[in-house]
């Protein structure tokens, strides 16, 4: 992607058209059950894309869009279950909140870099769920806030279960919002942001406002992942504080890096993986401590992708592919 | 004011464990700049190594050093075999291999020892020593000294020893030192290897206090995070301090800061890592790094 | 990083698509395959229990249910069918736990379902919208408004009652008594307090802590400070038995009360060793380790049911015994049942009277109510440094 042309820009690449045509097949293929988890699949990529942003384009590192995540949870949750908004004003209502906290996540991101960053992220997202449950009679404390009934409930005129309603709700989000990301790397901002990943030296020579674009791109990418975990809520129909743990936001920084941090298509694998392989793991392990066996086979998997794949699924199935179309031609030549 | 001074004690107590795995992560971080997130669960696992030592009837004074050495081969282990194909794949990469080994080692910890507490009996008995209301247990003294004993014996090695030059050097200019002959890969291992026995010493001293558990490091190790923040990454004696400084601040804050309470207690620690990180992003005694274009 | 022109070529785009379908549809149910409700066949009970993570020593109240329904199957089944017991991981995160519950409600089609503690909470408007009846293992006050939630039912007795209960002990055993609450951040501690003050003990220091934090010490010491010397101890996990050891060391002797599910020899008396000497607690479930029990017929079956089935490591846990008994009342409702509807459970549940349980205390039984729970009994106990010992209550 070094050299973007104006053609990659305008046209998708064909596997893109094939995943979209498959997605919006899926809700009249599977059970309800399925869609609910595909919603949370799409929700959770949609987070690890933001935190691609961050850290594949724009070179920061966070350890805390978990705490973002559930800041979009709640707000997207309390405006339709305390304020009584419709849920595309809760949607919006939580991007907004979110782009304000990315912001001030932003300022110290002016000062320190690469560990320290991480280190305040870490205690973001370590304090998040204390202080959520403190705060009871607003967040419904320890117990968390249900909604009573479905908020991505479907229109009467569409004919369709609310939870394939609420499954096309959340694609069409995430998509939409993945397309955006992807346009945005691709253009004046993109090269910005690489070169203030390459060398910030090298970004203000080149005229570059560092500092305003650093917050800029932690105010977009905190926001999107509100709007991720809005998404994510509103499916699930309620927020907890124990889901917005700090091993939640570990979790995503683990599925931005399987998917490969500058792949849009690879937060979709990481967002798959995390949601899906704890419970294969588990589902396939039967006896007393199968949970306890799941998460060690869990962490293995994660280990070995790191290990076998440091840039991510996505980039080196690409690069197996590559070498694979390069035997082709050579066995056909000789 | 009797309180407010066994406060203080108690928050030293603790802050002991926190200094010891602050100086873990600080050696390993200066070493392969890796944020070692699975430090605290590499401590519970040495705790309870000592454990099944003593359980099997060994004495604590033996199965104590066997657990360290043992911990510290299993820290040149993991760097080997887990870090090394990772190390240059930048933080977020390392940030992940080190949540993938908590998860991992957390997990391990409870299909091998079951998820019930376990009693360390203490090796300093079941006493306390002080004035009046004024107490501290014979572990909390003994668990002090174990740490700080074992801190001055790492400090002295960085400090005395060609190793620890050598170690020193790779930590500052790996280039450099590999171009002087300085074996860098196995400087990390080694780095690894003592951050790994100063684990244990800290897991070890902790366990008879906290109680063995696989959870037992989850917050301690977030406040060495801290520590090790405010003393300085590159510090081994700022860790101390930092530690310490943690401990009391923990305990004072918990009890006097007016509606913050025992449930917000992790929120003084990070207060601290916010306002070190923006006022001296170097730590109190660390060294700050000087970028050359 | 763009790939070479080459690799376009159909036969391994079409290779790509493929693996990726098959991966995706791998998991799934189809939409007009997925089941709705039981016919014939199997019983199928639902269980999403904390199998990993941090609270993970909850989830053996899962091992015990399944070493229940085992045996149940090994002498026929309940009125002919089999159950099958579908035991799911939430490592307590309720989103998981949300996830599992659709899944046993809407595609394997779920008789009922079984969880623990808080999160099941805010699982029943869920759960009431599908008709799927759910036995929650908590003691929470929310559980008992079956009103609301015509759906959910508790096995746990109300800890605001086990309060009520402790108060009025503490109140009469040590008039004029400085009381002090040491519990977590959670939704027990608000039940437990408003138990205890219910009884008209006034509660001079309430001290919540975050679950996580071990090092108990400047707690115990604002207690000592303030003078309590009654305490309510309900932290969990290794804290509880570290704060009991913590004090004995110090010298800080104020009498204990601890938490009927905070009581148990493996998790807390074990661990705390003569520190635990003297504590009281309110039970009314019988603890597998309690040497009490050593000749119960029943909490003998439960050993061997525990090993015959593949759960000897958690023979010794009162949660598993717990486990074991919530099946056990069950299974009771499910015979007892005009019919294995869900409301025909439901009913069969708030009828039951006089049921004996292997769980229960020996002279307890199950005894339904429209608060939706089968107990509403504790008795105080004192623990003498080798078992448990009744104590006269008021």
């Amino acid at each position: 992607m070094s050299a973007p042309t104006t053609a990659s820009r305008r046209s998708l690449p064909w596997p893109w058209i094939a995943a979209v045509v498959w997605a919006l097949a899926v809700p009249f293929l599977f059970s309800d059950y399925d869609l609910l988890q595909l919603s949370r699949v799409w929700s959770v990529a949609l987070a690890v894309a933001s935190l691609n942003l961050l850290s594949g384009y724009a070179g920061q590192v966070s350890a805390g869009h978990g705490a973002l995540f559930g800041l979009g949870a709640y707000t997207g949750v309390l405006l339709v279950g305390e304020g009584g908004m419709p849920w595309p004003v809760a949607l919006l209502g939580a991007l907004v909140l979110c782009l304000g906290a990315g912001a001030l996540l932003g300022l110290p991101a002016l000062r320190v870099d690469g560990l320290g960053l991480g280190l305040i992220t870490i205690a973001v997202a370590a304090l998040f769920p204390l202080v959520v449950t403190r705060f009871e009679s607003l967040t419904g404390g320890a117990v968390g806030y249900a909604l009573g009934a479905p908020p991505l409930s479907a229109p009467g005129w569409t004919g369709l279960a609310d939870a394939q309603f609420a499954y096309l709700v959340v694609l069409a989000v995430c998509g939409v919002a993945v397309l955006g990301l992807r346009n945005l790397t691709r253009g004046r901002f993109g090269r910005s942001l690489e070169a203030l990943r390459t060398s910030s030296l090298m970004a203000v020579s080149n005229g570059v406002e560092t500092r305003r674009l650093t917050l800029t791109v932690f105010a977009l990418s905190a926001g999107v992942a509100g709007l991720a975990g809005a998404l994510n809520a509103l499916a699930l129909t309620l927020v907890t504080p124990d889901t917005f743990t700090l091993a939640f936001s570990l979790t995503l920084l683990a599925a931005s890096v399987v998917g490969g941090t500058r792949s849009w298509a690879g937060a979709i694998v990481g967002g798959a993986f995390v949601t899906y392989l704890p419970q294969l793991m588990s589902d396939n392990m039967g006896g007393g401590s199968s949970g306890q066996w799941a998460q060690v086979a869990y962490a293995a998997v994660l280990l070995l992708v790191l290990y076998f794949a440091p840039r991510g699924v996505v980039t080196f199935v690409r690069a197996g592919l590559a070498r694979l179309g390069a035997r082709r031609t050579r066995e056909k030549t000789a | 004011m009797t309180e407010f001074i066994q406060q203080i004690l108690a928050g030293l107590a603790a802050g002991v464990v926190y200094a010891g795995l602050a100086l873990a992560l600080g050696v390993v971080f200066q070493g392969t700049g890796m944020l070692n997130l699975a430090q605290g669960e590499l401590a519970t696992l040495s705790a309870f190594g000592a454990w099944s030592l003593v359980e099997a009837g060994m004495s604590f004074w033996l199965a104590f050093p066997a657990a360290v050495l043992l911990s510290a081969a299993l820290g040149a282990a993991v760097e080997r075999v887990l870090v090394r194909p990772v190390e240059g794949a930048g933080p977020m990469v390392l940030l992940a291999a080190g949540a993938a080994m908590l998860l991992g080692l957390n997990a391990l910890i409870a299909l091998v020892w079951d998820t019930d507490p376990k009693t360390f009996a203490s090796p300093f008995g079941a006493s306390s020593v002080g004035v009046g209301e004024i107490r501290l247990t014979s572990q909390q003294v003994g668990a002090a000294v174990l740490v700080l004993v074992t801190m001055g014996v790492i400090a002295a090695l960085f400090r005395f020893t060609p190793v620890g030059l050598k170690l020193r050097a790779v930590a500052t200019n790996p280039d450099s030192a590999r171009l002087l002959g300085v074996r860098t890969g196995r400087m990390l291992a080694l780095g690894w290897a003592l951050a790994g026995a100063v684990g244990a010493v800290a897991g070890t001293a902790a366990a008879p206090i906290a109680g063995l558990s696989p959870e037992m490091m989850a917050g301690p190790l977030l406040l060495a995070l801290a520590a090790a923040t405010l003393g300085g990454m590159t510090s081994r004696g700022g860790a101390v301090v930092g530690g310490l400084i943690i401990g009391v601040a923990g305990s004072l804050a918990s009890r006097y800061v007016p509606g913050l309470g025992g449930d917000l207690q992790l929120v003084v620690p990070f207060a601290v890592i916010f306002a070190v990180l923006l006022l001296r992003p170097q730590g109190l005694f660390g060294r700050a790094a000087t970028v050359r274009a | 990083m763009r790939v070479t022109e080459r690799v376009r070529r159909p036969l391994l785009r079409a290779t790509a698509l493929l693996s990726a379908l098959t991966l995706a549809v791998s998991g799934c149910t189809l939409r007009w395959n997925a089941q709705e409700g039981t016919g014939r066949g199997d019983i199928v009970i639902g269980g999403s229990f904390a199998l990993s993570g941090p609270l993970a020593v909850t989830g053996v109240v899962g091992a015990g249910a399944q070493a229940y329904f085992s045996r149940v199957n090994a002498e026929g089944g309940v009125r002919g069918r089999k159950i099958r017991f579908q035991l799911l991981d939430d490592a307590y995160d309720t989103s998981r736990l949300t996830a599992n519950m659709r899944r046993l409600a809407e595609q394997d089609g779920a008789t009922l379902v079984m969880a623990f503690g808080g999160p099941a909470i805010s699982i029943r408007p869920y759960l009431a919208s599908r008709k799927v009846p759910m036995v929650a293992l908590a003691g929470q006050s929310p559980f008992s408004d079956v009103r609301a939630f015509p759906y959910a039912r508790a096995w746990w007795p109300d800890i605001a009652q086990e309060g009520r209960i402790a108060g009025s002990f503490l109140k009469s055993e040590f008039p004029g008594a400085k009381a002090g609450l040491l519990g977590l951040n959670n939704d027990l501690t608000p039940s437990q307090a408003a138990g205890l003050e219910s009884a008209g003990l006034t509660l001079a220091k309430t001290i919540k802590v975050a679950p996580n934090v071990v090092d108990l010490g400047p707690q115990v010491n604002e207690l000592r400070a303030a003078g309590v010397d009654v305490l309510f101890l309900s932290v969990g996990g290794a804290a509880q038995s570290a704060v009991l050891r913590l004090m004995a060391q110090i010298g800080y002797h104020p009498k204990v009360m601890l938490y009927s599910a905070q009581s148990e020899y493996t998790t807390t008396l074990k661990p705390a060793g003569p520190a635990a000497e003297g504590v009281y607690t309110t039970q009314w479930a019988k603890d597998p380790a309690d040497p009490r029990w050593a000749d119960d017929p029943m909490v003998r079956q439960f050993t061997a049911d525990m090993d015959e089935y593949g759960h000897s490591v958690d023979r010794d846990k009162l949660l598993a015994l717990n486990g074991y008994g919530a099946a056990a009342a069950v299974v009771e409702a499910l015979r007892e049942a005009p019919d294995l509807t869900a409301e025909g459970f439901l009913e069969s549940w708030d009828s039951l009277r006089g049921a004996p349980n292997p769980a229960l205390l020996p002279d307890l039984s199950l005894n339904g109510g429209p608060d939706g729970r089968l107990i509403r009994t504790y008795q105080v106990q004192r623990y003498d440094g080798r078992t448990w010992q009744r104590e006269n209550t008021p």
